[in-house]
């Protein structure tokens, strides 16, 4: 076990190294200095043009979406006391998929699609939270069944819209659902909602503490237990719908990033938000960085790198825990 | 000023009566046994009484306040309930489990100070896993894994404890020490105990009072003394019970 500060001063050190490591590959390489002096100074250079114009915008989205969907995921872990949670579970970005594909075949101009996609999550997870409702108690076994059935309903309505879809949006449809970030401008609203999103879950987070040791213990305990579940499905969901809205589904990281966390360090979520985020972000940035410079100038989907390196990274850090265990 | 009052309780699990117009007041130092057979509605009256659940009709009472009236926190500051089932969804310590025991008592932005810190260690060195404190709950056997709980609940440090099956997975030396430890403890501070029981010499051993669920919705309660009869017993558990007077206890024995 990682002490909280050595892992969240480690965290930091990760991201700013992230970032660097961003500005720097591409088509055109920069060094250290020239990444420092176009930050820091205001000269009309080709170095100050590359950093601001095209690669900070970008890892600014890449690293934002990473901590919303890490966020995301270690609030949805909470609510269903599921380990196996992960943002996509109950169907947002299956809602936000379809709202963008049918955007998509209709034509809709680029700069609507993420608008489209936001109310499509919406409506998942208004759909989501009402047929879970209803009458009785809103338990986490009720939740998780009708948001995985709902999600296999959007999955199924994703498959009808690609096989009728005609060739020349097709592409693009297989892009986005796969997550990519390469097409879309920086604006300052999913940092906005990530900065909200780690003050509540900051504030809330001794309770998620006590709220995975069981509704029952939860409640003996002093918590309200309901209206905690409430606001965390709202919060864990909007969270996502964010992060979807704004890079498609990008699979792996809303599931490990808390996983590995977990591992690493216990699951006081006090510390696991922050680390989740700082984390999440890193990794995403990575990744996007890999995605668009391994075999440039071709791009990858930036979905595909995240499980190229979370998943043996997770085996292998899954394998060392269990093998702690058992000795 | 009694911790618990409760006035013409009634409790159903769906139709089934667990007590009906049960009127029952818990004074400070009293140790409380529920007894009754399985599935009787031993827990479900437990967590009824520590408000996790409505009461079909009837009202309680916390220290003069109507359970009604008082918040989650409110009520975890005066009662705590020892669960049957223990559900660790997420890899901690011994100790991180044994802190959640300060939750009412910390406030929102507060973290658990040195002073809970030490609470929950000496809860563990009640319980005997003081040496454990930095291992994990999940390598735990059943019986440290209770005994974990009870530290919580020591920790929690309500006025009225709520044990369901205290002894379960308890190995026999540590049944005797942690309930004489509970119920010592409960009598130095006025506090009470109120506790479900399969072991009839448990509940004579350690119970000044005794709550017995006879079926279909009846119920008898008073003193040990007077509610541990042979005849009652007999037709609550439906077996012949015999009884051997010992110079110091009495022991039920089932035939």
């Amino acid at each position: 076990m990682l002490r909280p500060m050595t892992l969240l001063v480690t965290l930091i050190m990760l991201s700013m190294a992230t970032f660097m490591f961003a500005f720097s590959v591409g088509s055109i390489q920069l060094s250290f200095s020239q990444i420092w002096s176009a930050l820091t100074t205001t000269d009309a250079n080709i170095a100050h043009t590359i950093v601001w114009d095209l690669r900070a915008p970008r890892a600014y989205i890449a690293f934002v979406t990473g901590g919303l969907l890490s966020l995301a995921g270690v609030l949805m872990q909470v609510l269903l006391r599921n380990p196996l949670a992960d943002p996509y579970i109950l169907g947002v970005s299956g809602g936000a998929s379809v709202a963008t594909l049918i955007a998509m075949l209709m034509g809709v101009s680029s700069s609507w699609l993420s608008g489209s996609a936001f109310i499509g999550a919406l409506i998942s997870i208004v759909l989501v939270f009402g047929l879970s409702h209803g009458k009785g108690s809103w338990n986490p076994a009720r939740l998780l069944l009708t948001g995985v059935v709902i999600a296999a309903g959007w999955g199924a309505m994703i498959n009808f819209i690609l096989s009728i879809a005609p060739e020349k949006p097709l592409r693009g449809m297989l892009f986005w659902l796969m997550g990519d970030i390469s097409h879309i401008t920086a604006d300052p609203t999913s940092l906005v909602a990530l900065v909200t999103g780690l003050i509540i879950s900051f504030f809330i987070a001794r309770q998620l503490n006590i709220l995975s040791r069981g509704e029952l213990q939860a409640s003996a305990l002093g918590i309200s237990v309901t209206p905690l579940r409430i606001s965390l499905f709202i919060l864990a969901s909007l969270l996502t719908a964010f992060a979807v809205t704004q890079a498609g589904s990008i699979g792996f990281i809303g599931l490990i990033v808390p996983h590995m966390l977990r591992l690493l360090s216990g699951s006081d979520h006090r510390l696991l938000i922050p680390a989740s985020v700082l984390l999440g972000g890193s990794l995403l940035l990575i990744s996007d960085t890999l995605a668009r410079t391994i075999i440039a100038p071709q791009q990858l989907p930036v979905g595909v790198i995240t499980a190229f390196i979370g998943v043996p990274f997770f085996l292998l850090l899954l394998n060392k825990s269990f093998q702690r265990q058992t000795v | 000023m009694s911790l618990l009052q409760a006035n013409r309780l009634t409790i159903r699990i769906d139709s089934t009566r667990v007590c009906t117009d049960l009127n029952l007041t818990i004074e400070p130092g009293q140790i409380w046994g529920v007894l009754g057979r399985n599935g009787i509605g031993k827990t479900t009256l437990l967590h009824t009484l520590a408000g996790l659940r409505q009461p079909d009709s009837g009202e309680l009472i916390i220290a003069d306040n109507n359970i009604h009236n008082m918040s989650r926190k409110q009520i975890a500051q005066k009662i705590g309930l020892l669960l049957q089932h223990h559900e660790d969804a997420f890899p901690s310590t011994i100790l991180e489990t044994v802190l959640i025991g300060r939750h009412p008592y910390i406030s929102q932005w507060q973290w658990e100070s040195q002073q809970d810190h030490d609470i929950a260690m000496t809860a563990l060195n009640q319980v005997d896993l003081h040496n454990l404190a930095h291992r994990q709950i999940n390598q735990l056997s059943g019986g440290e894994r209770q005994r974990v709980a009870i530290a919580t609940l020591l920790t929690q440090n309500p006025e009225l404890l709520l044990l369901d099956e205290p002894n379960s997975h308890l190995d026999l030396n540590y049944q005797i020490s942690i309930l004489d430890h509970i119920c010592q403890h409960a009598k130095q501070h006025h506090h009470a105990v109120i506790m479900s029981l399969h072991d009839i010499n448990l509940a004579a051993r350690f119970c000044d009072h005794v709550l017995l669920l006879t079926g279909d919705g009846k119920q008898q309660h008073g003193l040990t003394s007077e509610i541990l009869q042979e005849q009652l017993l007999e037709e609550t558990y439906q077996h012949p019970i015999s009884l051997i007077q010992t110079d110091r206890r009495k022991i039920y024995i089932a035939e």
